[in-house]
């Protein structure tokens, strides 16, 4: 179903008037949704719909929760503590600034890989040498957001800092690989290997705790 | 006297009816410095110096001879010939920035500096072959690895700067000759049919069914989630696919369309072989339909080592320019293009009289 109004974008809004026992039933894209939304209520839009306070309540209430679920204004103004990156603009953009915007941002990451990939751990190559960033964010989302903006001590700045002190690639490259041929053999049914694995993991993590 | 080298598209090669070259491309970031987004130009040459230094390093473990640039520095003209051979990518070539390039003699290794991530490790071979490159950029991976420091997390793989392709890095492509498929309107339906399986296919010069030469791209869109060999394995699968698809077709396209096909093949070969100026769309189109010819048997050249897809790729207009001897600086590119033609082009094997 095409947008009643600019007949380009997918229309995900459909709304149903029943006037006189008259039935009409216009759909929107949420991008002319929004529009019409900010100029109600009050003042009709240019259109010729009979846009009463109804929808606009209706189409409001929607957005709102639209709005927060994709871009959290509260967020709009976080900044990652290593390069700059705002939020805004990796939304706008699409791109990110620096290895530690998966870890000031991965409250968004998440959803957005699974919008353009399949997965969203890795699981291939591991290699040797690499400097391995924390990419998750272990506070809550928001405190660590804020901690971004506000205080770069916290939060941001101490995972950019556990990043740069970087661990040896080895250990936790290992820990990694084995964690994902444990997944794998438990996909497998393969019990025995999975026990083995998983024993091995626990020694892994022993070790690295007495060291 | 400069010594001629053979470049990977010049090599003879196992002839693939479907299959014109491989290409595995690797996108990594090192840590210390930002992606390009946020990337001063300071930092950018500085990042471009760094990595060139790799240019040793590399001729040491591999014993060949590498050729090292900036490429921001170049020539438009010759920033267009690597564009042409594949060696760069448009990412490099548009971008202002400082940007370097390492390239293996016979420019089939390229390493990027500064494109769209701070290092793209190129490999790409004539036919099908797509082990020999993926080891080929493996191999040369490691190498980089040992001397920088990427940017890698447990979870996200390998850090870019485009959730596109976080995770592997790993873009690997074919390039396939899909006359049958494309003149057939089947497409559409193949495109929709792959991204099921995320999978990519796009006109190489042009999109969909203008894409003159009927040369398309195929590649991976998943880039996190699958191992390397998983990626190379689904895109065999399906590339074997679409080339038994292809073959199957042009055979009973021809079997429908007996001398509607044979008289537009001979054609395209007078117009070849004797045309005074050929633009770039019409020389692929013409070149494509001899391609055709030969693989229905409508017509054999001479010379059996008669590279169709080496020719294509020659024809372009900065290869063309950079190539051609003349005195004549007011020659067109397309005369230009129309005498190359003329001169490669070899003669036809009589054929039989019905």
């Amino acid at each position: 179903m095409i947008c009643d109004i600019c007949h380009k974008n997918k229309a995900t809004i459909i709304y149903t008037e029943v006037i006189n026992g008259e039935k009409t039933q216009r759909c929107f894209c949420d991008e002319c949704a929004a529009l019409m939304n900010s100029k109600a209520p009050g003042k009709q839009s240019k259109s010729d719909l009979p846009m009463g306070s109804i929808l606009s309540g209706i189409l409001s209430s929607y957005m709102e929760r639209y709005i927060e679920s994709r871009t959290p204004n509260k967020h709009d103004e976080a900044v990652c503590p290593t390069c700059g990156m705002k939020f805004s603009t990796f939304m706008k953009e699409r791109l990110l600034g620096c290895p530690d915007c998966y870890g000031a941002f991965s409250m968004v990451i998440e959803k957005q890989l699974k919008a353009v990939q399949p997965g969203t751990v890795h699981a291939g190559k591991i290699p040797e040498n690499a400097m391995i960033y924390n990419t998750t964010a272990t506070e809550s989302t928001l405190s660590a957001l804020n901690a971004a903006t506000d205080a770069p001590v916290r939060g941001g700045k101490k995972k950019a800092s556990a990043g740069k002190t970087g661990k040896k690639a080895g250990l936790a490259s290992d820990e990694a690989s084995l964690r994902r041929q444990l997944e794998d053999a438990v996909r497998k049914e393969d019990y025995m290997l999975a026990a083995k694995l998983r024993d091995k993991i626990k020694e892994l993590k022993n070790e690295k705790k007495d060291n | 006297m400069k010594k001629k080298i053979t470049k990977w598209y010049m090599e003879k090669r196992d002839h693939d009816d479907v299959i014109v070259s491989c290409r595995v491309r690797l996108a990594r970031n090192l840590s210390g410095y930002n992606f390009g987004r946020m990337l001063s130009d300071s930092e950018a040459q500085k990042l471009v110096d760094n990595v060139r230094l790799f240019k040793k390093e590399i001729e040491g473990r591999e014993n060949k001879p590498y050729y090292s640039c900036d490429v921001s520095k170049l020539s438009p003209r010759e920033k267009e010939v690597l564009l042409e051979t594949h060696a760069i990518s448009p990412d490099l070539y548009s971008k202002e920035q400082a940007t370097g390039l390492i390239l293996s003699e016979d420019e089939s290794v390229s390493i990027m500096i500064n494109g769209r991530d701070h290092i793209r490790i190129a490999a790409i071979t004539a036919g099908s072959n797509m082990k020999k490159v993926a080891a080929l950029a493996n191999r040369v991976d490691d190498m980089l690895d040992a001397s920088f420091k990427y940017a890698y997390s447990d979870k996200y793989g390998y850090l870019t700067s485009s959730l596109a392709d976080v995770g592997t890095g790993l873009k690997a492509s074919y390039m396939l000759f899909l006359p049958a498929i494309t003149s057939s309107g089947r497409l559409g339906s193949l495109e929709t049919e792959l991204a099921r399986f995320g999978i990519m296919i796009k006109g190489v010069h042009g999109d969909g069914n203008k894409s003159p030469g009927y040369l398309h791209r195929l590649c991976n869109r998943r880039t996190i989630g699958l191992s390397e060999s998983e990626i190379f394995e689904s895109l065999e699968l399906v590339v074997s696919q679409i080339a038994d698809l292809e073959k199957k077709q042009r055979r009973e396209w021809y079997e429908r369309n007996r001398s509607e096909i044979e008289d537009k093949v001979f054609r395209s070969y007078g117009v070849l072989k004797y045309a005074r100026s050929l633009d770039l769309k019409d020389a692929m189109t013409l070149l494509a339909q001899i391609e055709l010819g030969r693989f229905l048997g409508i017509i054999e050249p001479a010379d059996v080592n008669f590279d169709i897809e080496r020719l294509m790729l020659e024809i372009q207009p900065a290869i063309l320019c950079t190539n051609a001897v003349t005195d004549d600086r007011e020659i067109s590119t397309d005369k230009l293009r129309a005498a190359y033609i003329r001169k490669k082009l070899p003669k036809i094997k009589t054929e039989k009289e019905d």
